[in-house]
């Protein structure tokens, strides 16, 4: 069978948890075809593989969203005659509206002959006149050229990314909703394919915090911009035929946001255990790390803030920062000048991109200070090697990490933001061997239990198997 | 965490517009300048030679040779002449001012040697004196050199300076010319008319070291870049074609009834057709009050109303304000061209109506005055067609503007041809009806943009800005990289 597994952002351009992901999805069902659709936000954007492509990759297909440039401005088709009911579902698109008929919007526009491309949709006198009646009815005092462009600009690469030509394969499996997922629904619509979603994060979510936060959006735009994510997230919910998240808190946010539970199934992440069983070797002092990308998701200030405590109260200990440091240099250099500011020159180490498995024999704790996360693999790889964890309370990290009905606690949970909270929590796992033993022993245990990789394969297998035979009828 | 994110941002810029507009407008009325200039000076020199019985011939020959040269130049030009006033004022607009100067050195190349090549094509079996060709040729060059210069000079709108340049020239001339007629210069063949002749290339000649000089001590810097202008062939190459067919459009009538039973062939070199050809300058005299009534109403009204859309449309306003804005352009612009139109509709009836006992009181020919009757009405139209053209220039509508100029030149071309084959009263009848019908075309046009402004304004603008690589891009970098080279 030939799985097309799509994704934004991430594999293999972009190394990180779900990228990682794929790649041990795709590796483990060799006796599947994959292609591989990638979709990256501009042609500026490197195309440097991060991963070892396994052999049953079959097609790597990377848009760019801002491909459109590329699209040759022939005679604009001005009006095209819509009938009313695409009017009407066309206005519904343009209002981003949550009631959007995707099937339909998404078959309209595969008529290419009758629409043309997203930039004759958008440059259409029938668009121009039903946005201006949508500013008129909600936005009359706002800045029209903004308002205009902000409508475009949303629309453009959505457009565009419906209007690709579909990817023949058995099923589509996605990684997230959004761009990735819309394209997903695309196909499947398209070529009538089952439609497996994969979300780690909740992607409207994650684009609702993000744009809470964002300078280049202000106002009332935060609010179509964000809207308009809810709503392609939608459009995959809606068409997916089996949904999985990582965690219950995560399935639970789904169902709020008009999932069919029906539809849902949780996949825990799962880890080759065996793989990262390290021999500790002994060392001097203690050596406390995190395995992360250096990004401003992760917080690193505030970990760098909570080992400058720690430092002050214990002399014998070392900070790892484990990870690649290229993808937002500008946020790494932000973090040596901390580190230098605070005299941490001599104990704060970037290893930069390393092969884990040869520090993970002489890390005695690990910790994370995210501000987001879903279900960390490095919990779980920490664990592996018996390691225990420090983690700011995002996603599923309180699960993770606390006790429940076979295991003890395998490792602390403390305040986002708070570098004397995760200073406190590495300073109490310093004072205590035993606990970081036991700490450490649990996760193993937990490990073996739930979020090994056999388990994680057996699931997709149950779900691939389950589609393939739901669409053969 | 998967997803893109926001590396979105903004991806698209505004497009900014310019004062540019205008200078469309300047440069097409200077250019308007040789010709009435011309028109006036030929006749009155051909007053002087009927005075000193300058027979019929030398006569024809000398008017023959300065309207060739008037007219074939302006083909010449007419292709560069709105690419090359965008050009510049796009340079001056983002005050690259060291590009003006290096643009005109290659523009005045290209042109000085096609001038030389077509005039080596022209007279080359020619049964004339030498000498006579060698002054025509340098007329012809010189007055193609004028073109491009104005093209320059109107940028910087010294219409003082191109009025005082104008008058010296004249001055020049007129006096060489009774200088001469007392002490001609001896010559075996044609000795009046090439008496007549050095006058006026001398003059012209001063006229251009006029333009010249004040150029250079405009633009006296700038050296890199001669040849970048060519780029602009590709990207607004409707521009060229807009000069190309409506200029072409101007004349093709003559072109045609040159070759009827009007034509008129003098030492088997210039073919021309002198009843309708005087016609018809006479015509475009008529239209001189509208251009510059037009002129005036643009710079102090209309162009401000239209600040104010543009201005309000890329800046931060509510649509509400923009509209308002959009009424008050579009009523002061229709206002204003109804006002031009009925003006000009005035005068033209009033000299049709009064042209019996003018003409008669000029002494001009009745066949010319019959033929001016219906060119006249025919001008006037072509004059508004001319304006529209310039209006939808002004809202970057270059492809209506061509449609215009294109139609005007096919149907001016077909009906005059159409009409040769009918009764001689009908001379002229072509021309009209194609200038009337252009006009139309040209005002339904004007009235669609004007009702989808908005739409044009917000909606038609490129969704993204790339700088095409064309074959002029690459011409033009590589007739840029020789230079440098050198």
């Amino acid at each position: 069978m030939i799985i097309c597994m799509i994704a934004e952002g991430a594999y293999p351009y972009v190394a990180g948890g779900v990228s990682s992901w794929i790649n041990q999805i795709i590796s483990s069902f060799p006796n599947h075809d994959f292609k591989v659709v990638s979709i990256m936000p501009s042609q500026k954007e490197t195309t440097e593989l991060k991963y070892t492509i396994p052999d049953n990759v079959v097609k790597i297909t990377t848009i760019y969203l801002d491909d459109y440039l590329e699209i040759k401005h022939r005679k604009i088709k001005k009006n095209p005659r819509f009938t009313n009911t695409e009017k009407k579902e066309l206005r519904k698109l343009i209002r981003i509206s949550r009631d959007v008929d995707w099937q339909f919007i998404i078959k309209l526009f595969d008529k290419k002959y009758r629409l043309g491309s997203c930039i004759d949709f958008l440059q259409s006198k029938f668009f121009f006149d039903e946005t201006v009646e949508y500013y008129k009815e909600s936005f009359k005092r706002e800045v029209f050229n903004n308002f205009f462009w902000t409508i475009r600009n949303m629309l453009l690469p959505l457009i565009y990314l419906i209007q690709q030509k579909s990817e023949a394969a058995d099923l589509y499996h996605s990684a997230s909703t959004g761009y990735a997922g819309i394209l997903a629904t695309s196909f499947a619509y398209k070529i009538n394919k089952p439609f497996l979603l994969s979300e780690h994060g909740i992607y409207g979510r994650e684009r609702e915090e993000e744009l809470l936060k964002a300078k280049w959006v202000t106002g009332i735009y935060k609010k179509v911009w964000i809207d308009f994510f809810y709503s392609i997230s939608a459009a995959a919910y809606n068409r997916a035929d089996v949904i999985t998240s990582l965690f219950e808190a995560n399935r639970d946010i789904q169902i709020k946001l008009g999932v069919d539970p029906k539809k849902t199934a949780i996949t825990p992440n799962g880890i080759n255990y065996d793989n990262l069983n390290i021999e500790k070797k002994p060392h001097e002092g203690i050596n406390v790390a995190s395995i992360l990308r250096i990004v401003p998701i992760k917080d690193i200030m505030t970990m760098i803030r909570a080992f400058s405590i720690v430092k002050s109260r214990v002399n014998n200990v070392k900070f790892y920062l484990i990870g690649p440091t290229e993808e937002d240099s500008s946020y790494f250099q932000q973090c040596t000048n901390l580190v230098k500011l605070l005299n941490l020159e001599d104990c704060i180490i970037f290893t930069g991109r390393v092969n884990i498995k040869e520090y993970l024999g002489i890390i005695d704790i690990l910790v994370l200070t995210s501000i987001s996360e879903g279900q960390p693999l490095v919990i779980l790889e920490g664990w592996a090697a018996k390691i225990p964890f420090i983690s700011t309370d995002v996603g599923s990290c309180r699960d993770l990490l606390q006790q429940d009905k076979f295991e003890n606690e395998c490792g602390l949970i403390t305040k986002l933001a708070s570098p004397s909270d995760t200073a406190n929590a590495i300073l109490k796992l310093i004072a205590s061997p035993t606990l970081r033993e036991s700490m450490g022993e649990n996760g193993l245990k937990r490990v073996k239990r739930l979020y090994n990789d056999k388990v994680l394969i057996a699931s997709y297998k149950e779900i691939y198997d389950k589609l393939f035979r739901k669409y053969d009828n | 965490m998967a997803g893109i994110g926001f590396a979105l941002k903004k991806m698209f810029q505004k497009d900014t517009f310019s004062n540019r507009a205008l200078a469309y407008l300047y440069s097409s009325f200077i250019a308007a300048g040789p010709w009435i200039l011309s028109v006036i000076s030929i006749n009155f020199l051909l007053v002087i030679m009927r005075i000193i019985n300058v027979n019929n011939v030398e006569r024809n020959l000398f008017s023959a040779t300065i309207v060739y040269s008037f007219l074939f130049s302006q083909l010449l030009v007419a292709p560069v002449q709105l690419i090359i006033t965008r050009y510049i004022s796009d340079q001056l607009y983002q005050k690259k001012y060291d590009m003006i100067k290096p643009t005109f050195l290659g523009i005045n190349k290209i042109i000085f040697f096609l001038s030389i090549i077509i005039c080596l094509a022209f007279y080359w079996n020619k049964p004339l004196p030498l000498l006579y060709k060698v002054l025509s040729s340098y007329l012809f060059v010189i007055i193609s050199e004028i073109w491009v210069i104005l093209i320059f000079l109107s940028a910087v709108k010294n219409y003082k300076l191109i009025a005082k340049a104008y008058l010296f020239g004249g001055i020049l001339t007129v006096a060489l010319i009774f200088y001469l007629v007392e002490n001609p210069i001896y010559f075996e063949q044609l000795q009046s008319s090439t008496n007549f002749l050095i006058s006026y290339v001398l003059g012209v000649t001063l006229i251009l070291i006029f333009f010249l000089f004040n150029f250079f001590s405009t633009f006296y810097y700038g050296k890199a870049y001669k040849y970048d202008f060519i780029r602009y062939f590709g990207k607004f190459a409707s521009l060229g074609l807009i000069g190309l067919f409506y200029t072409s459009g101007l004349w093709v009538d003559n072109v045609i009834l040159w070759f009827s039973d009007f034509q008129v062939v003098i030492y088997d070199t210039f073919i021309f057709a002198p009843f309708y050809d005087n016609a018809l300058f006479l015509s475009y005299l008529t239209t001189i009050p509208s251009l510059v009534l037009f002129l005036v109403i643009i710079e102090t009204e209309f162009f401000i109303f239209y600040k104010h859309y543009f201005g309000y449309a890329n800046s931060a306003h509510p649509l509400e304000v923009i509209e308002k804005s959009k009424r008050e352009m579009r009523e002061s612009l229709l206002y204003n061209l109804t006002y031009t139109f009925m003006a000009q509709l005035l005068i033209s009836i009033t000299l049709v109506l009064l042209a019996n006992p003018i003409f008669k009181l000029l002494q001009i020919n009745y066949l010319i005055r019959d033929i001016f009757k219906v060119t006249t009405i025919g001008a006037s139209f072509n004059i508004f067609t001319f304006i529209l053209i310039l209006v939808l220039l002004y809202f970057e509508k270059r492809g209506k503007a061509l449609s215009i100029a294109f139609i005007f030149f096919v149907l001016n071309g077909s009906l005059t041809y159409y009409f040769t084959t009918k009764p001689i009263e009908y001379t002229g009848y072509g021309f009209a009806i194609a200038a009337f019908i252009s006009f139309l075309i040209a005002v339904s046009f004007l009235r669609d943009y004007l009702k989808n402004i908005n739409y044009s304004t917000f909606a038609l603008q490129p969704i993204y800005l790339k700088e095409k690589s064309d074959i002029f891009v690459k011409f033009a970098l590589k007739m840029n990289s020789r230079v440098s080279e050198k």
